[in-house]
């Protein structure tokens, strides 16, 4: 095989890489769009505020959540920073929604571009969100050991956000 | 519920800004790396990396998509990936470490904004992807 031959072959499997994570990121933006625009990441957030308690968060906490892990860490932190601006989450929250998000986030798209390895996807996912959840839960009793005895969430879960 | 076009049309837009996005960031970068696949380049770098690598199942080949998925982002370690031809349970450990750990400039200068140290959420980031790594790599018997 010639140089022309080698380039070639290199050209098609870059441009064959690329058409594989097209087909898989185009439809995924369009799922998103039409997920923001049926306020799916609200209602998300409503099934998830009982749940999020139990990691020491409010209620407040869940729409932060719910949008980074489907959005990606850029959209998530950036309503975690207004959230946290406006006093709607505590610095406490903001460390616990840190510790789940930032190794768990954008979960299709992150997901997805790993099918064309071969990699099974839910296995990816399980093992990845599995791992950031239960490396919270080791954190927040981390945390409540060296405070001592109390619930720092406890504070801020009177108000349930209606978003 | 009506289904508005609007939502399409935008999805579309964004679906093709990120294609060429990543485009850019594919194409160059698998190239480069298949063309050092035939030389001795990649070869020294893995036997240096090898030793590291090996502990958690991967060929020391494989520290190139590695760097480049932490340092850039997962979309270059892709480029990267595709040309070494790795077996499903190697480009299933690299997934793992990949999807918990990449981008880590750019995504940690983002998570500092929320007033996070930079220490803890590379910590956890690292932490994490090496263990979940080292557990699949010991739990899977091919």
């Amino acid at each position: 095989m010639g140089i022309l031959g080698a380039l070639w072959e290199a050209v098609r499997g870059a441009g064959g890489t690329v058409l594989s994570i097209a087909m898989i990121v185009i439809p995924l933006m369009v799922v998103v769009e039409y997920l923001r625009e049926w306020r799916v990441f609200d209602r998300l957030a409503d099934r998830l505020a009982p749940g999020v308690g139990r990691l020491g968060l409010s209620g407040q906490a869940a729409f932060p959540l719910a949008a980074g892990a489907v959005l990606g860490l850029s959209y998530g932190s950036g309503l975690i920073i207004e959230s946290a601006r406006e006093g709607r989450i505590t610095r406490h929250e903001a460390y616990v929604l840190t510790a789940l998000l930032a190794p768990c986030h954008a979960i299709f798209e992150d997901t997805l571009v790993f099918v064309p390895l071969g990699v099974n996807p839910f296995l990816l996912l399980g093992v990845r969100a599995a791992g950031a959840f239960f490396l919270t839960l080791a954190l927040i009793r981390i945390w409540q050991a060296i405070q001592g005895p109390g619930d720092p969430g406890a504070s801020r879960r009177a108000g349930r956000t209606s978003r | 519920m009506i289904a508005s076009a609007q939502p399409l049309a935008r999805g579309l837009r964004k679906g093709l800004q990120t294609t060429w996005i990543l485009a850019k960031a594919v194409v160059p970068t698998y190239i480069v790396v298949y063309f050092l696949a035939k030389t001795p380049v990649l070869d020294i770098i893995g036997r240096l990396a090898a030793p590291l690598l090996q502990v958690i199942g991967l060929p020391g080949e494989a520290a190139l998509p590695l760097v480049l998925g932490l340092v850039m982002n997962l979309y270059t370690a892709i480029g990267a990936l595709v040309p070494l031809e790795l077996g499903v349970k190697e480009a299933t450990i690299i997934a793992v470490i990949l999807s918990t750990a990449h981008n880590l400039p750019m995504e940690t200068a983002v998570t500092r904004q929320i007033g996070v140290s930079a220490w803890f959420s590379l910590g956890i980031r690292l932490g994490l992807a090496f263990a979940l790594a080292l557990i699949i790599h010991l739990v899977w018997k091919v």
